[in-house]
């Protein structure tokens, strides 16, 4: 077989064998960086629905709009919040700031006092995961493109070098 | 020896003088409070108050503090016990006070839209399928505070007669505020409630409607508590009445207190005849103390 020939198809499936690795690599921070978002949606659920269950509880309907604002402006990464009591009103809510269909949506009913019942919506934005894999898998190309340039390069010299030693 | 007698005494003299000066100093640098019923939230009280605050800090050459109740019933103990040297108060709390202490002295009442009176409303949601007081009858009815004049005791009164009693109802609740209130209404919590005009007006366009209209009150004012001293008094008064919208100066200082608010304007013991004539029947029935 000829050099070059040999050199492109050993590159070739070098390359693929890199790639599949990175990917998985890429992929499991992905998975990872979700799972955290979601861990982190459960925390905020818990804190934000015992806010909203001590004041709905209080009949503090007035202030839970401001607590809501005041929680969601100090975390970022919460994208909106609405809390809908039975008839469907919408008691209090904050955002979305940056519609998106890449978010994390939370779902829990409050009941409260005698007859109380009210929906409380949380939706956590995961564009910062989408950027950071993003980001990830562009320097992962980089890398391949590189390592695979170098392993071509090193190919190539080991052919000629045995070609040169070798009887014809 | 008559020598060392007299420095003595000239230092003597001068320690008391000392001592007179520096009490006197004490005296001036100490704040008047102005002291606020609970309203609405104590951050948000705390703003709409700073500019009069500040203006009659101004005005008086003495600093004047913002404090806010924690209750009706906390406003009310510091206005008697002379806590306060200022105080803004809802109509009903001033009555209940000249009823049952020495009658403080009264500063201005506010000015709406060039109305010194207002009104309340009883509130539902649209389609609830009540249209009139009569329509409460087993119905769950949200009040606000037990001591406000709007969102409880006159509106009380009026279900009573019109033939309402608490008792006809099938609950009621006492919620802090008039926007609760509303929200409550809103949120199908309560099937009715009770509320000033200008929290219906707020909460009508998200689905809330009128089915009646109390009698005209006079609005909410200022006042110092009874014995204070008249020097001060007739100071505040002064200062207080020159608050007006049209000024571009005081303006600022009205309109964060409401935004309707055009002026300050004397008041009149007579001004809260017809609450304090609704306030009686409500003590014959046992509704306030």
């Amino acid at each position: 077989m000829p050099t070059l020939t040999w050199v492109v198809l050993a590159t070739l499936v070098f390359i693929l064998l890199l790639s599949a690795a990175m990917g998985l690599v890429v992929r499991r921070e992905f998975q990872q960086q979700l799972n955290l978002a979601e861990e982190l949606a459960r925390g905020q659920m818990a804190v934000i629905s015992f806010i909203a269950e001590t004041e709905l509880q209080k009949g503090n309907y007035d202030t839970l709009s401001s607590l809501l604002e005041q929680w969601a402006g100090k975390h970022k990464e919460i994208d909106e919040i609405k809390l809908i009591s039975r008839n469907g009103f919408v008691i209090a809510s904050y955002g979305p700031h940056q519609p998106s269909d890449r978010r994390h949506v939370l779902n829990t009913e409050i009941p409260y006092s005698y007859r109380g019942q009210a929906k409380l919506m949380l939706a956590l934005s995961l564009e910062n995961a989408y950027t950071s894999t993003w980001r990830l898998a562009v320097q992962m190309m980089v890398i391949i493109v590189l390592i695979s340039g170098m392993f071509t390069l090193a190919e190539r010299q080991g052919r000629l070098k045995a070609e040169a030693v070798s009887p014809r | 020896m008559e020598d060392s007698y007299r420095v003595l005494l000239i230092m003597k003299r001068l320690i008391w003088i000392m001592a007179a000066m520096a009490w006197a100093g004490t005296v001036t640098a100490q704040p008047l409070v102005l002291g606020i019923h609970p309203y609405r939230p104590h951050t948000e009280l705390q703003q709409m108050f700073a500019p009069l605050a500040d203006f009659l800090s101004q005005r008086t050459g003495r600093n004047v503090e913002v404090r806010i109740g924690e209750s009706y019933q906390s406003h009310f103990n510091a206005i008697v016990h002379s806590q306060v040297d200022l105080a803004f108060i809802g109509p009903a709390l001033f009555v209940q006070m000249t009823q049952s202490h020495d009658m403080p002295n009264l500063l201005a009442r506010l000015e709406v839209n060039g109305h010194s009176t207002f009104t309340g409303k009883i509130i539902t949601r649209q389609g609830s399928g009540i249209h009139a007081i009569e329509d409460l009858a087993q119905c769950h009815f949200a009040f606000g505070s037990s001591s406000s004049t709007m969102s409880h005791l006159v509106p009380r009164q009026m279900m009573f007669e019109a033939g309402i009693d608490v008792d006809d109802l099938a609950g009621h609740q006492f919620y802090s505020s008039h926007n609760n209130v509303a929200l409550a209404v809103l949120a199908g919590d309560a099937d009715a409630g009770a509320v000033k005009e200008a929290v219906f007006e707020k909460y009508r366009l998200k689905g809330i409607v009128s089915i009646a209209t109390t009698p005209e009150i006079s609005e909410h004012l200022f006042i110092a508590p009874a014995g204070a001293d008249q020097a001060l008094i007739d100071m505040l008064r002064r200062h207080l009445l020159s608050l007006t919208a049209e000024s571009p100066e005081t303006k600022p200082i009205l309109s964060p207190i409401k935004k309707t608010a055009t002026a300050l304007v004397t008041a009149d013991n007579m001004d809260y005849q017809k609450l304090r004539e609704i306030l009686t029947a409500l003590r014959n029935r046992g509704v306030v103390e």
